[in-house]
């Protein structure tokens, strides 16, 4: 049902997966420096898979809580975990068809290579576990669409532009860079940027979006359990 | 008679409120049952219980012989929870055919199924119309379809009239009362007591707890201390207390009167006043 209804969003889907990445890779692009041109990619990659999930599916399921459809499908005997998962990959079509489109435009634009695609593959599934997860517990963590949708807003800006998504992680100075590391999105931005150039410490920050999920997953669990 | 439902000191809290205080009930093959209170009474927080979404902190609740999270289980249930909407961009015929799948039907059974209740609710003619375009008591015969498409044994309805104008209500109690003719066993809540009494063959009056259970007959007959006689000729209302005093106020009127038992609200209203 949800991958049917998704259909319906298909203009909204082509201006979000193409035109709004073009935009912004030509818009940075021309203020960023060569060397620096792999996080721009890997930066807008995080932005989409991170927070694009984690506003779909902290808002996709509110809606579906307060439309009353999350209770219908729980009493056809779907699971929350499975249904989450079902908004995530319909009302995030466009974050998942971004990332080649990203890959395309980088190698076009910038001449990027991908230097290990193994390594990408593992840390893009990792940073949209992570996602998913954040996004669930948002989405059942408070009562209103209202609140969710604020609170989801403000916590996925935040973690896009308050973390070193766009940037090398070793810019931050010492101490403030260990705080970068209690946000998520500093894992899935340095996995990713790290698999674009072939560095397999990429696997060790993948590993930090997995604990990180697994924890938000368990937030969510104890959470429908309080409820 | 087989039991379809049992509610076994059930309580639920939400952090300290308490929702549900030790709420026994049961439902037996092709009965509807009425679950009637206030609102915030917990009617919601035990039907979610009954069908999974909620877990009781205490007690037991038993859906066909097996506990409500049993995916199995849902697959022989139907239910509409309360203040639910359909898949609005999607057609009528999709919103059917989508739930019979998820509830694991094959595809020829569902395009049976599906066109004989689309025919039974009037929808077959809508059943290429967006549920958006729906009235809003098509769209509940479009719920009770979805409900339905799994043919289930048990139906769980909670509030399936609320917000309805009378004619749409009508018409889903005439639908709900020919699937009571094929054995359905039902859970209804409710806060109209005219469709508790229309509908249903026991009522269990709830506000927290379980404040009194009986067919709507044998409620009013519990509460029927008392006769309400209209003299039409002097237009006065009189509430007498025993048989032997009416017999002897009827004695003294003349010309046309009506003598009239305890309606259920009325009775509704006498419970909840006594309780609270």
């Amino acid at each position: 049902m949800e991958f049917k209804e998704a259909k319906i969003a298909i203009f909204a889907v082509i201006f979000f997966s193409i035109i709004l990445p073009i935009g912004l890779l030509v818009a940075l692009g021309t203020i960023v420096s060569t060397v620096y041109k792999v996080y721009l990619i890997s930066g807008t990659i995080t932005f989409y898979m991170t927070i694009g999930t984690i506003l779909s599916i902290a808002q996709g399921l509110a809606n579906e809580r307060e439309s009353g459809r999350l209770s219908l499908l729980l009493a056809a005997g779907i699971s929350r975990e499975l249904y989450s998962l079902s908004i995530a990959i319909s009302n995030g079509l466009s974050a998942l068809l971004v990332t080649p489109l990203l890959l395309i435009f980088g190698v076009l634009l910038f001449h990027l290579k991908v230097a290990s695609p193994p390594l990408l593959i593992i840390a893009i599934i990792s940073a949209l576990f992570m996602g998913i997860s954040m996004g669930m517990l948002i989405g059942f963590a408070f009562r209103t669409p209202r609140d969710v949708n604020q609170y989801s807003q403000i916590i996925s800006f935040t973690l896009s532009f308050f973390a070193p998504v766009y940037f090398p992680y070793t810019f931050i100075p010492l101490p403030y860079r260990y705080l970068t590391l209690l946000e998520p999105t500093t894992y899935a931005s340095q996995s990713i940027s790290m698999a674009l150039i072939g560095n397999t410490s990429s696997i060790l920050w993948s590993i930090g979006d997995f604990v990180y999920g697994i924890i938000f997953l368990m937030a969510s669990s104890y959470i429908i359990k309080k409820r | 008679m087989d039991k379809i439902l049992e509610v076994q000191h059930v309580w639920k809290y939400y952090g300290s409120l308490l929702a549900n205080e030790d709420v026994s009930l049961y439902i037996s093959q092709g009965e509807i049952v009425g679950l009637l209170g206030p609102n915030g009474a917990g009617k919601t927080t035990l039907v979610k219980q009954i069908y999974g979404e909620l877990t009781p902190n205490r007690g037991k609740i038993v859906v066909l012989s097996k506990k409500p999270t049993d995916r199995k289980i849902k697959k022989l249930m139907g239910v509409i929870p309360q203040e639910v909407r359909p898949y609005l961009d999607l057609t009528v015929w999709d919103n059917v055919y989508y739930m019979g799948r998820i509830k694991g039907m094959d595809k020829r059974t569902i395009v049976e199924k599906g066109e004989e209740l689309l025919r039974k609710l009037d929808l077959y003619d809508k059943r290429n119309t967006y549920a958006m375009d729906l009235s809003g008591g098509m769209r509940r015969k479009l719920l009770i379809a979805m409900a339905l498409i799994n043919d289930p044994k048990f139906v769980i309805l909670d509030e399936p009239t609320t917000g309805l104008d009378p004619e749409a209500r009508r018409e889903v109690w005439d639908i709900l009362l020919k699937f009571k003719k094929e054995q359905k066993s039902m859970l209804l809540t409710t806060h109209y007591l005219d469709e508790a009494e229309r509908l249903s063959d026991r009522i269990y009056f709830i506000n927290r707890k379980i404040l009194m259970e009986g067919s709507p007959a044998d409620i009013k007959k519990k509460f029927a201390d008392w006769y309400e006689i209209i003299d039409y000729e002097s237009g006065k209302i009189m509430k007498i207390r025993g048989e032997d005093e009416l017999k002897k106020t009827i004695a003294t009127l003349n010309g046309k009167f009506e003598v009239r038992l305890p309606s259920l609200e009325e009775v509704y209203l006498e419970v909840f006043k006594n309780a609270s």
